[in-house]
């Protein structure tokens, strides 16, 4: 064989070998790992892509993470559990670990465990999901809240595609006690019950000076607007609007809807900021639920006041609630070689004992537990009155994760042009009518 | 085997592996778009729907929307033309801190998009510091929110454009400038041509290769590159008023689940239309030609 034949073979090899490595990229962490154990099969390696847990301290960089509590946490379970190892992937939240998730699902290269936002988002991506009833037993179940969230078509049973994480509260109104006693304001002995008790009371707080409200770009739908939607047409009304039986373009919403936007037009509401302007003391008050408090109590101190959203009016299906409950979930995805482990370990981070862990290390999230009471762990009495609140059969599931997550983006990306006044509330009910009929038409 | 044959065989061996490499990452995806476009597709599963997804993207208005977002970038690229030409000139013609300026102009380029949008979203904030200096000299009232209408928006977006590609344009354009013999300046400046004579006879006629390069590339830029830049900026905002096709695939592709085969629709509708700009750039550019 001549030279030359001999390097033109060598190419064809080297590009054969250059193709089969870049196919080679997608096997699952899990079948790769678990291939490293010993010959009984017994060591496991489960990969969490964790979304949720807070694994940095921006205010002490230098904090190890073997000092965060889920480092803790892993440690404990591999401790007793030998032979089974976790490896932790810090990964972004919110739409993006969605994004990440789907794509690591098409291509087959999921984690073994992760952290999604719960309903139609988790349901969205079922097909790289593992459905989870084989692997939970009666008891499992019946220890903890928020099973709906995770259930398909949030049934009481049916197909269980992930396990609640936990409780987000319930969203209210985060406050200014001194902005409030400047302008002459006491919730507390006159809590705003109406729609017309929550603009008479902005108006003081404006004419003392100070900006009302602030809100986010979006002019927070899915905090403060959604609940006078969810209220005016109850949880049902929302199901009705999200499969084509209702739209958005009725009378009740529209009546909401010319409201809320003349809290905006009355000049009430910034949105620029406003988590940090309310922090600093520009702001009187924001929206918010349990994973702002302890940001707000470290900036406010004692001056944090927390109220419900006031009714949107007397005809209101659901009185004196707010919107919340399980907003997140752990799932298994279906690249998972180690399904039952992965159940296994999720169960172990909700568990009673974990769950108090995680909640006095001031993790962002309320217990979902039946039989445990948020007093027994906290003094902060702001904490232990959202524990109640969501515990109450007024609190109304997050309708965004009832929305096909598609349509709640629209919705949040169109809000924040009605609420310019660039876009007609009319409009904007014609727009969203349409997207959920092409979403349904889609299916 | 005759020597020619064998010759041809090592040639078409030694190919080979770009073609391969070719076929599998960048041929084989596209084969797979076009075909997933005609197909509901959420990843794990394909149902064929033959032409629904195109009958969608034509009937929802979405697509005219994004179209004005792309052709108002496009619009926008004589601007940075002349900005880049006037800024290539003046350092080809060494005026005073040149070496400075070269440098300075070229450091956005080599920033990434996403650094440049975080910093533009800070700067153009209600609180930021554009609006800030606004309204100490008196133009605003301090309190206008770029990012929350839609003209102003694009406004930042096309600074940002702008900014990040005059030292890219400056580059080219010094590249070009410097490729123009010396003598044929040497010669026009003996027949008693004067400075703009020579720029306007001499350096515009031997830049127009140049000039057809930049176009062409910055108007596939203009359907294909904006998406790092919209991501973070306006996040396609308000509304959808600034979003362009290619983050509309985005979208779709990644935050509407089951919206895999319309996202494919769209890529291969943003490819014809790419296809189809570029082609009547270079058709219009070859008239130019000296």
């Amino acid at each position: 064989m001549n030279a030359m034949q001999k390097g033109t073979k060598l190419l064809l090899i080297g590009s054969l070998a250059l193709l089969a490595a870049c196919g080679s990229g997608g096997g699952s962490p899990s079948a790769s790992s678990a291939a490293g154990g010993d010959a009984a099969g017994t060591k496991v390696k489960l990969v969490f892509w964790n979304t949720s847990y807070p694994t940095i301290d921006e205010n002490d960089k230098t904090k190890k993470k073997e000092d965060f509590y889920i480092y803790k946490a892993i440690s404990r379970y591999e401790a007793a559990h030998p032979g089974v190892t976790i490896e932790i992937q810090d990964v972004p939240d919110g739409a993006n670990a969605m994004t990440k998730f789907q794509t690591a699902g098409i291509a087959g290269n999921g984690p073994d465990v992760t952290n999604l936002w719960s309903g139609n988002y988790t349901m969205d991506l079922k097909s790289f999901i593992q459905p989870l009833n084989a692997y939970l037993k009666p008891s499992d179940i019946e220890a903890m809240t928020g099973w709906n969230a995770v259930t398909e078509n949030f049934a009481d049973e049916g197909t269980i595609y992930g396990i609640p994480d936990g409780s987000d509260g319930t969203i209210g109104i985060l406050y200014n006690k001194k902005l409030f006693a400047a302008a002459g304001i006491d919730p507390v002995q006159q809590p705003p019950r109406t729609y017309g008790d929550f603009t008479a009371m902005l108006k003081k707080l404006k004419e003392s000076g100070v900006t009302p409200v602030g809100t986010g770009e979006d002019g927070d739908f899915v905090y403060f607007l959604d609940y006078w939607f969810a209220q005016m047409v109850g949880t049902s009304g929302i199901n009705d609007i999200v499969n084509g039986k209702m739209n958005f373009r009725n009378d009740k919403l529209a009546d909401v809807m010319q409201r809320y936007l003349k809290i905006y037009k009355d000049g009430y509401v910034k949105t620029d900021q406003h988590e940090t302007q309310f922090y600093n003391g520009k702001v009187a008050l924001i929206f918010g639920g349990y994973n702002l408090l302890a940001d707000a109590s470290a900036a406010l101190g004692d001056d944090l006041g927390m109220m419900k959203i006031p009714n949107f009016s007397e005809a209101a299906l659901v009185k004196d609630g707010g919107i919340g409950g399980t907003g997140a979930d752990f799932v298994v995805s279906k690249s998972s070689a180690h399904p039952e482990e992965a159940v296994k370990f999720i169960l172990f981070l909700m568990s009673k004992e974990e769950q108090i862990a995680r909640f006095k290390d001031g993790y962002g999230k309320l217990l979902n537990l039946k039989d445990v009471d948020a007093a027994q762990f906290t003094d902060n009495p702001l904490v232990i009155e959202q524990q109640k609140w969501a515990s109450e059969p007024s609190t109304i599931f997050w309708p965004d994760n009832i929305y096909p997550s598609e349509l709640s983006d629209y919705i949040g990306s169109l809000n924040s042009l009605v609420i310019k006044s660039q876009l007609d509330a009319g409009d904007f009910f014609a727009k969203l009518d349409q997207k959920r009929d092409e979403i349904l038409a889609q299916k | 085997m005759h020597y020619r044959t064998k010759e041809a065989m090592t040639g078409y061996l030694s190919l080979l592996p770009a073609f391969l490499a070719l076929g599998a990452i960048v041929f084989y995806p596209m084969a797979n778009t076009i075909y997933h476009s005609f197909t509901k597709w959420n990843g794990a599963e394909a149902e064929w729907i033959g032409l629904r997804n195109y009958a969608f993207i034509f009937s929802n208005g979405e697509l005219w929307t994004m179209l004005r977002n792309n052709v108002i970038f496009l619009l926008s690229i004589p601007g940075i033309l002349l900005l880049s030409l006037v800024v290539s000139v003046l350092l080809f013609e060494e005026v005073r801190g040149w070496r400075v300026f070269r440098s300075l102009y070229y450091i956005p380029t080599i920033l990434s998009p996403v650094v440049v949008g975080l910093l533009m979203k800070m700067m153009f904030a209600q609180s930021g510091v554009v609006n800030r200096f606004l309204h100490a000299i008196g133009l605003t009232d301090g309190q206008t929110e770029w990012l929350s209408r839609a003209p102003t928006a694009f406004l930042v977006l096309l600074f940002c454009f702008y900014w990040q590609t005059l030292g890219q344009g400056a580059l080219i354009f010094l590249s070009g400038l410097s490729s123009v013999p010396p003598d044929m300046y040497e010669a026009a400046s003996i027949d008693g041509a004067g400075w703009w004579q020579r720029l306007l006879r001499i350096t515009m006629p031997s830049l127009v290769p140049t000039i057809v390069y930049f176009t062409v590339t910055n108007a596939i830029y203009c359907f294909i590159g904006l998406f790092s830049l919209v991501y973070a900026v306006t996040q396609g905002g308000p509304g959808r008023e600034t979003t362009p096709i290619d983050y509309m695939i985005y979208i779709k592709a990644f935050q509407s689940p089951g919206q895999l085969g319309y996202a494919s629709a769209l890529s291969v509708l943003l490819f014809a239309i790419v296809l189809l700009v570029s082609w009547a750039q270079i058709r219009l550019s070859n008239r130019f030609e000296p």
